[in-house]
């Protein structure tokens, strides 16, 4: 059958025609357009129906593993080319936004005195604080290098800047103030309770990276359903863990921007739970001999949210 | 007003509510100056300055109108800015920079603010209820030219009095050593935010004339088939 792929927008303009048959699957409808016009590579494209679906929407065609005929496109028919602008892998992304954090921070601990214009001494609190955050960004690059498995290998490449924005003048702000000469720490007790949550936090939250990371065969991007430990409880334990050990660093720390962040973050995560939650839920609906995902999980907090 | 929807209502009152307060400001300014003579300038903030925040503070609600649907806008970003840009001056800056509260500079920021609310809200509130002049529809598309970037101009002198005393005083400053471990420098704050106002002018006047190109062309057509 012939598949006219046309632009989207008001224009609609053919760009080519491509000869499928309906076992043809997307990755394959990737490849022979992306083999016509080259400049569009398969992670760069997305393709939507021409006729709306029933929410009268178009039918994003976003299983590469899914035939044309599984989208109920079996005669001589219109699909919509989009543009997803130029891709970057997720592990170059995930690296340079942690390389910076691992740069920068030390900066203003080893060249505090040339940064705030005069001679003094750390405490124990700031010598404690370079070393979870530097741990905590050698333990993410490393993550990202061994552990991770993405299931979408590519993202938009205006991302890095974002990402990088943001991880970059978040440890500045934070290391400005943990490593300055008129920093105040907290008392003792509250130094010890923040790292020992900040301990808790990391170790959890590297145990359910590992979970997550051996549910998923290598090569594939499979989807199961995450069990065992804090996953009983709620859908993102390893989100849960990262803004636990961010607390534990902004009570050690008792920095206001490292509050701030703590936040901000926390909400990020939160935003991101939510949807990975939903696909979950939706994915394993219980219908058609697929599995019932539990209904008790909750989305970040055990037992509340 | 009975065939007014709730909404409707809810945004004459409120419009009403502005336009009269202003309308207040401007004529105790006039009276001020007929009496007091130039004198009355220079002590504007002092005896009017509570009426000009209230207004200020209550139009905080025109950016929920905004974000809730009640008024229809393209974008929500210059409500944002104007309400945001005038509390600054007033209620951060100018309320603590005791010695600028007398320059001539409030005085004329109050009057160019004064005089463009009330075109503004009267315009709101008529064309509310389906019947604005012409007249009034005239000014509220043309005063801006003048009215917008005098007040700008206004805000800038009064900002150049205001720094050196900010930066004297420490006002809003917050030095380490603190419990929050966190110093902020309200001086340097003020200058960014005054360079990025300067740099979002154009923007923000060009934004306006295009408001003005609307709706000179949505009129004309109309008269044509009438």
């Amino acid at each position: 059958m012939k598949i006219t792929i046309v632009s989207g927008g008001a224009s609609k303009r053919t760009i080519c025609e491509l000869e499928l048959s309906t076992s043809t699957t997307i990755k394959e409808l990737k490849k022979s357009f992306a083999q016509k016009n080259p400049k569009y590579y398969v992670d760069r494209q997305r393709f939507v129906t021409s006729q709306l679906g029933p929410d009268n929407k178009p039918i994003v065609l976003s299983d590469d593993n899914k035939t044309l005929s599984h989208y109920k496109i079996t005669s001589d028919n219109t699909l919509v080319f989009k543009d997803l602008g130029p891709q970057v892998s997720w592990t170059t992304v995930f690296l340079t936004e942690y390389a910076g954090p691992l740069l920068i921070y030390p900066i203003f601990y080893f060249f505090g005195q040339q940064i705030y214009g005069q001679e003094y001494t750390h405490g124990y609190t700031q010598q404690y604080a370079l070393l979870c955050y530097s741990l905590h960004y050698i333990k993410r690059l490393l993550e990202t290098i061994f552990v991770h498995r993405f299931s979408h290998a590519t993202m938009p490449i205006s991302n890095i800047f974002k990402n990088s924005i943001y991880y970059w003048g978040n440890t500045i702000l934070v290391s400005y103030f943990v490593n300055h000469p008129l920093f105040t720490s907290p008392p003792p007790a509250r130094v010890l309770i923040g790292l020992c949550l900040w301990v808790v936090g990391e170790l959890f939250n590297l145990i359910s990276h590992i979970q997550l990371r051996n549910l998923r065969p290598a090569g594939s991007t499979v989807r199961q359903i995450p069990k065992g430990l804090l996953f009983e409880y709620v859908s993102c334990p390893n989100y849960t863990m990262e803004i636990l050990a961010w607390i534990g660093f902004s009570i050690m720390t008792q920095t206001l921007t490292a509050y701030v962040f703590t936040v901000l973050g926390a909400v990020q995560m939160y935003v991101w739970a939510v949807a990975k939650h939903r696909r979950y839920r939706k994915e394993f609906d219980g219908k058609n001999g697929e599995l019932q995902y539990p209904r008790n999980r909750k989305i970040i907090v055990p037992f509340l949210l | 007003m009975t065939n007014l929807s709730n909404k409707d209502k809810y945004l004459v009152v409120y419009n009403s509510f502005q336009a009269l307060g202003w309308y207040y400001l401007i004529i105790s300014m006039i009276m001020r100056f007929l009496f007091q003579g130039t004198s009355s300038i220079f002590t504007t903030f002092m005896s009017l300055g509570s009426i000009v925040c209230t207004l200020q503070v209550v139009a905080f609600l025109e950016i929920l109108h905004v974000y809730f649907g009640l008024v229809k806008s393209g974008s929500i970003m210059p409500t944002i800015f104007q309400v945001f840009g005038r509390n600054h001056v007033l209620l951060w800056a100018l309320c603590y920079v005791y010695p600028a509260q007398e320059h001539w500079s409030v005085f004329l920021m109050c009057a160019t603010w004064g005089v463009s609310e009330l075109i503004r809200y009267p315009y709101y509130i008529a064309s509310t209820l389906n019947e604005c002049p012409k007249f009034l529809e005239w000014l509220r598309y043309n005063a801006f030219i003048v009215l917008y970037p005098l007040g700008f101009a206004a805000e800038n002198i009064l900002w150049y009095q205001m720094l050196p005393i900010i930066l004297a005083r420490k006002i809003h400053f917050l030095i380490m050593p603190n419990s929050y471990n966190f110093s902020f420098n309200y001086y340097y704050f003020a200058l960014v935010w005054i360079i990025s106002t300067l740099l979002l002018f154009p923007q923000q006047y060009l934004y306006m004339f295009s408001l003005r190109k609307k709706k000179m062309s949505n009129t004309v057509p109309k008269k044509k088939t009438q």
